[in-house]
């Protein structure tokens, strides 16, 4: 069997979302990546927290492999077990010895894209007890139950060793008594019968080519024979974003059920996410050697700053956001004919929730602290502590006056000086 | 006398300590200084070049050398299993030996 990942893929140009195995993919780096899981957990504590974690992974992957095996018919469970491990790997996520059968087994992870990312961001002066790698978990049992054509939910997974707390490898056990699990998601075909028309924005001519020259060296890169991504000076994840959805959605119904009172302080945190992934993302990647190799190094003009990101967004599979007004120093409307969370909370979230939408009011706050709070020339320094010195400072404010998750014709979001 | 300048650096960006900066003393050098690393055994990741780059990998520890060829700008990229404690050292041992790899190249080239 040839297992070709790439006839999987599908790009949306007319609004900058990609699609493997009929599941949207986005790029996001560890930074944010350890956020988010971070926020799930301050949301509900760290055992539930995990548990969402893992859920969400599994619900995802599920979709995800179960694409990706019907693209590839007449396979066996151990040759599908090998496009799981290799997914996994050309996504940046590590790399996955998967020794099940269908009622279970033991997975070994080597170089798990979370565990891996805290030690190297964290290790050195912080320790950690509970285990980093839920997507990894929750991948494996997917993964499984597609291998031998289990119905999703049949069996369920833990990681009972993770290099965070100091052992030298991570195991995940994929055991019977899961629970019922629905592995719903976006896909290509309801997304493009749900998502408006497409649009310009202003500096079309400025973004346009940085998003080509971008796509063109985000097609050539996948995991390494670590199944690692290091690029931008960043370790680099093609991330389901089903995940994400997943997670954040079931995170709001717990709140509803049990503390509505916490519902906005948590949508408060998924636009800090949001914040912070401008912030290291965008930001990180304006600053890296293959930025200043492409584009060249920012000057600090405000303007280049904004459309850079724009068109980082849009490369990464984020959507087509665009500008419709921007003024300097004062104010600035981002729109998009969807993103990869408005469209997911039009097609899957529960109408009284909504769903997540942090990611496109955050970056909008982000952008800004990127385009006047950064001195930018001579050296940028996109830290831990020039984030969290604008964060506590930040004068911006942002409202989100439109959406297509309500069945609007459009995401807009409006940053203004407080 | 180097292509390499005096100063070794932190590099901007959150990897605790992994990322390092050096500068080449002209632009100029990018394809020389590429050509000396090659010599002392740094091996080229292709396809880099389409970025504006050579990224070169010494291939023993893992660690790349990555340079802007239109700013000669020189980022010491150490893998990420690095320990956390011996990532200066480890910056500025291969600094050192960019710098022996290319001493007396400079001279030689503005010679030339």
């Amino acid at each position: 069997m040839k297992f070709d990942i790439s006839t999987t893929r599908e790009h949306l140009p007319d609004h900058q979302m990609d699609f493997l195995g009929g599941s949207p993919v986005v790029a996001h780096c560890h930074h944010f990546n350890l956020f988010w899981d971070q926020t799930m957990d301050d949301a509900l504590g760290v055992e539930r927290g995990e548990k969402v974690r893992i859920d969400a992974a599994h619900k995802s992957a599920y979709k995800l492999l179960r694409g990706l095996v019907d693209a590839f018919p007449k396979t066996t469970p151990v040759e599908r077990l090998g496009i799981a491990a290799s997914t996994f790997a050309a996504m940046g996520h590590g790399k996955l010895h998967l020794a099940v059968g269908r009622s279970g087994g033991l997975v070994r992870g080597d170089y798990l894209h979370y565990g891996f990312g805290w030690k190297e961001k964290y290790g050195g002066r912080m320790t950690r007890s509970a285990p980093a790698d839920a997507f990894a978990a929750g991948y494996s049992v997917a993964a499984t139950e597609v291998a031998y054509d289990l119905d999703p939910g049949t069996l369920k997974a833990s990681e009972e060793k993770c290099i965070v707390d100091g052992s030298t490898g991570c195991e995940i056990r994929v055991s019977a008594g899961g629970e019922s699990l629905l592995p719903q998601g976006v896909d290509p075909r309801s997304a493009k019968e749900v998502l408006p028309p497409t649009f310009d924005g202003m500096y079309e001519e400025r973004i346009v080519p940085v998003v080509a020259g971008l796509r063109d060296f985000l097609g050539g890169v996948a995991g390494d024979n670590r199944g690692v991504i290091e690029a931008f000076g960043v370790l680099v994840t093609s991330h389901l974003a089903d995940y994400y959805n997943h997670a954040a959605s079931d995170v709001l119904q717990i709140l509803a059920r049990e503390k509505p009172a916490g519902i906005e302080a948590f949508r408060a945190l998924l636009v800090e996410a949001g914040q912070a992934c401008a912030f290291h993302t965008f930001g990180g990647v304006l600053a890296s050697p293959e930025w200043e190799g492409m584009v060249g190094a920012p000057s600090g003009d405000p303007l280049e700053i904004v459309t850079g990101c724009i068109a980082l967004a849009r490369a990464f599979g984020f959507g087509k956001w665009a500008i419709e007004e921007f003024v300097p120093n004062e104010r600035l409307v981002m729109t998009s004919p969807g993103t990869y969370e408005t469209l997911f909370s039009r097609l899957i979230s529960s109408d009284e929730l909504r769903g997540p939408a942090g990611i496109f009011p955050g970056a909008g706050i982000g952008i800004m602290q990127l385009a006047h709070g950064v001195q930018w020339q001579p050296r940028p320094n996109i830290d831990g502590t020039l984030y969290l010195s604008l964060a506590r400072s930040s004068p911006w404010s942002v409202e989100e006056t439109s959406t297509i998750s309500a069945g609007e014709a459009l995401d807009r979001v409006v940053v203004t000086k407080r | 006398m180097s292509m390499l300048g005096p100063d070794l650096e932190r590099d901007v960006g959150c990897r605790a300590d992994l990322l390092w900066r050096c500068d080449l003393s002209t632009p100029g050098y990018a394809e020389a200084f590429a050509t000396a690393l090659n010599s002392v055994g740094f091996v080229t990741v292709p396809g880099a070049s389409r970025m504006g780059l050579h990224v070169l990998e010494e291939t023993s520890t893992r660690h790349r050398v990555v340079v802007v060829l239109r700013t000669g700008r020189v980022q010491l990229r150490l893998d990420a299993e690095s320990g956390h404690e011996a990532r200066r050292t480890e910056a500025r041992r291969l600094f050192e030996t960019m710098r022996r790899a290319t001493a007396g190249q400079a001279a030689a080239r503005g010679s030339q």
